[in-house]
């Protein structure tokens, strides 16, 4: 099956590797992936500033010692609901590369649950129909213990021009 | 030698100019193993007998290319014995109009520790105490260790004045007198830590010596480059980002403003053009003008471009500042024809995104006939600045001080009377306002008492309404994330003595937003 994944998406993410570390989280009951190694920290909720005019799922910032850094809400970029806090949301910090600079973001998880590690054998890119949510935001989904895990495109979702549908503008009307 | 000078060149150079007598002064030199090879330990003593007119000007071309780095003495040798006259580096020429044996005393510059030529004579005093000045001892630090030292600066005054915010309201005397002294050393670290970063303009101006020198020949004008203010200082960041947009205003002066000699002679004016680089200080900002006295813009050919390029309408009516604004437009260019200089179109609009990514204001003078005159005003440091907190919906927002100019209460009467019309009477002049709370979609009740923050933004007064202010508020400057770099309404972002992040308002852009805002509003009423 694997030989039917866009080669430059997969190739981002396995690099001729079998297996890949992760870290799964929670978001609005589904179980999501992003590789261990963009990983800074996990942080629980800190109080968030809005930025007024921004896109609706970088809506905010945060102080992460003492930078300050985007909130993203990356269910809303895949136009799933926004969730409430709850006593297991936790911020992952990731470090992404924005125009070939590196750049922190703050990602807002419903529950993080562990690292571990999946095998590229049993990655299947998105299926074209029967998804609700943007497929092109979805680098592959990994088949473990008869569930699936979406592994999130970070690098398209945060890629500056990125518009998706339902981005805010604040001052549109 | 360091910078790259033949000093003996220079000395031939000396030589051609008259009858000359050379003496090396050999009394520097170290001993072998403590010697620098790029150093110059030997110093000339130049005797000139000159027969030009103008021995000064002779002498000064000689070392036109280092002129920058140094100090130059001339002497006045005469035959019989008048008095010495000793030229310290004022750029007024010496006395010595008419032909005279002329000496060169050239003393090591304190910043450069290798001169290319020391050279005394007749005034054994004068030289000597050149020589026991004591050479300014400088480290060399690479800039990004500033930059970190700089980062820690900035969060202790974070820390700073959190400290302060807990002891505002803790009992405890002691711990109010110490958080008092931290907060005095903090801004004096701060205020230390800022000198450290300045440098002197005069390091820029520098380059455009040569510049100049190589347009002059290139354009078969005439130029005479004056520089002023050239030890005003400005942050590193700054200047580095200013060199070329001056680059390119420079240029334009002397391409587009400068006339040849002949046409310059025939208008009246002298053969040569000046082109004067100045800076000065103002404040918190630095203001760097360009100034030539060429032919000034011409309207008529800035309008008639305009028109062709459908900037505007034929025949609208545009006010001369307006008119002038134009030739900051992308891809505009009056040039007849494209030169290696200038004509490509790209430039004026690139200066313009330059200064105003500096925080920066370009204004802009132009005389026909009398030549034009371009002001650039920059903030004399990116890091820090001082702003107005203001409370709006729930948010806390920064507003630059620099550009705030009265704060005033906004009525109920008046809120109300102003409803479907968004102006005040303020001295009998009419001031428009923005609700930032409509504006920020903070979907919370207005307070009883709004607050109207009055604010200039070039020659436009603007009001913010905004729920509380909160008070002044130093500001260490956060970039925003490049991912927000669609929402041009902030400039940055700064972390209050809580922990929470206050977005620091860009007020031109959010003037600009404001106002399309309600063009939109118009057209969907």
């Amino acid at each position: 099956m694997n030989q039917h994944i866009r080669k430059h998406d997969a190739d981002l993410l396995w690099r001729d590797r079998e297996d890949v570390a992760v870290l799964t989280f929670n978001l609005n009951g589904e179980t999501f992936a992003i590789e261990a190694t963009v990983v800074q920290e996990i942080l629980d909720l800190l109080p968030e500033t809005r930025v007024p005019g921004a896109k609706a799922y970088l809506s905010g910032v945060i102080n992460f010692r003492g930078k300050v850094i985007p909130l993203a809400d990356i269910r809303l970029a895949f136009g799933m609901e926004a969730g409430e806090a709850t006593i297991d949301s936790r911020i992952i910090v990731v470090q992404l590369d924005v125009e070939g600079e590196p750049c922190l973001v703050g990602i807002r998880t419903d529950k993080v649950y562990e690292v571990t590690s999946l095998s590229q054998s049993s990655s299947e890119p998105p299926p074209s129909v029967g998804m609700r949510w943007r497929a092109d935001f979805i680098e592959c989904l990994v088949k473990r213990n008869g569930e699936f895990i979406i592994i999130p495109n970070l690098k398209k979702i945060f890629s500056v021009d990125a518009s998706p549908a339902t981005s805010g503008m604040l001052f549109s009307g | 030698m360091a910078n790259g000078t033949n000093p003996l060149g220079l000395l031939d150079e000396l030589a051609e100019l008259g009858e000359c007598t050379i003496t090396a002064d050999t009394s520097a030199i170290p001993s072998l193993d403590a010697i620098e090879p790029d150093d110059l330990h030997i110093g000339w003593t130049v005797q000139l007998t000159m027969t030009q007119p103008q021995p000064r000007a002779a002498i000064e071309d000689v070392f036109i290319f280092v002129m920058d780095d140094m100090e130059m003495v001339l002497e006045e040798v005469s035959a019989p014995p008048a008095p010495a006259v000793a030229a310290t580096p004022t750029p007024t020429p010496t006395p010595a109009l008419t032909p005279a044996p002329t000496s060169v005393v050239v003393p090591r510059a304190e910043e450069v520790a290798s001169e290319p030529a020391r050279a005394v004579t007749t005034a054994p005093a004068i030289a000597d105490a050149k020589q026991t000045k004591p050479a300014a001892e400088n480290v060399r630090v690479p800039a990004e260790r500033l930059d970190e030292l700089m980062d820690r600066v900035g969060e202790l005054v974070i820390a700073q004045s959190r400290l302060s915010q807990l002891a505002g309201v803790s009992a405890d005397i002691q711990l109010r007198s110490v958080s008092e002294d931290v907060e005095r050393l903090s801004g004096e670290l701060r205020d230390t830590m800022m000198v450290l970063r300045m440098v002197p303009v005069g390091s820029l101006f520098g380059r455009f010596r040569r510049l100049v020198h190589d347009l002059a020949r290139e354009t078969g004008k005439e130029i005479e480059l004056v520089t002023e203010g050239e030890t005003t200082e400005v942050d590193k960041t700054v200047i580095e980002r200013l060199a070329d947009p001056l680059v390119h205003l420079v240029r334009n002066s002397i391409d587009h403003g400068l006339e040849m000699p002949d046409e310059r002679l025939a208008s009246g004016k002298a053969r040569s053009g000046r082109v004067t680089l100045s800076a000065r200080q103002a404040g918190g900002e630095v203001i760097i003008t360009i100034r030539d006295d060429g032919r000034g813009i011409n309207r008529e050919r800035v309008r008639a471009k305009a028109e062709s390029s459908g900037l505007i309408q034929p025949g609208q009516m545009l006010l001369d500042q307006e008119l002038l604004q134009l030739i900051f437009q992308p891809g505009f260019s009056t040039a007849a024809q494209i030169t290696s200089l200038s004509g490509r179109g790209v430039g004026m609009d690139v200066v313009k995104k330059t200064v105003e990514a500096l925080r920066g204001v370009i204004d802009m003078h132009s005389t026909p006939g009398e030549g034009s005159e371009i002001s650039l005003r920059i903030p004399l440091t990116l890091a820090i600045i001082d702003g107005l907190l203001v409370r709006v919906g729930t948010g806390s927002y920064v507003i630059p001080l620099s550009a705030v100019e009265e704060c005033l209460e906004l009525s109920t009467e008046e809120d109300l009377r102003s409803r479907g019309r968004s102006f005040i009477s303020l001295r009998d002049h009419l001031v428009p306002f923005l609700r930032l709370r409509e504006l920020f979609r903070t979907g919370t009740p207005p307070d009883r008492y709004q607050k109207m923050v009055v604010i200039s933004t070039g020659n436009e007064r603007v009001g913010l309404v905004v729920d509380q202010i909160v008070g002044d508020h130093q500001t260490v400057i956060k970039a925003m994330s490049k991912l927000h770099n669609d929402v041009v309404t902030f400039s940055g972002a700064t972390i209050l003595g809580d922990g929470n992040v206050a977005l620091i308002l860009d007020v031109t852009h959010l003037v600009a937003v404001g106002q399309q805002q309600e063009a939109q509003l118009r057209a969907a009423g």
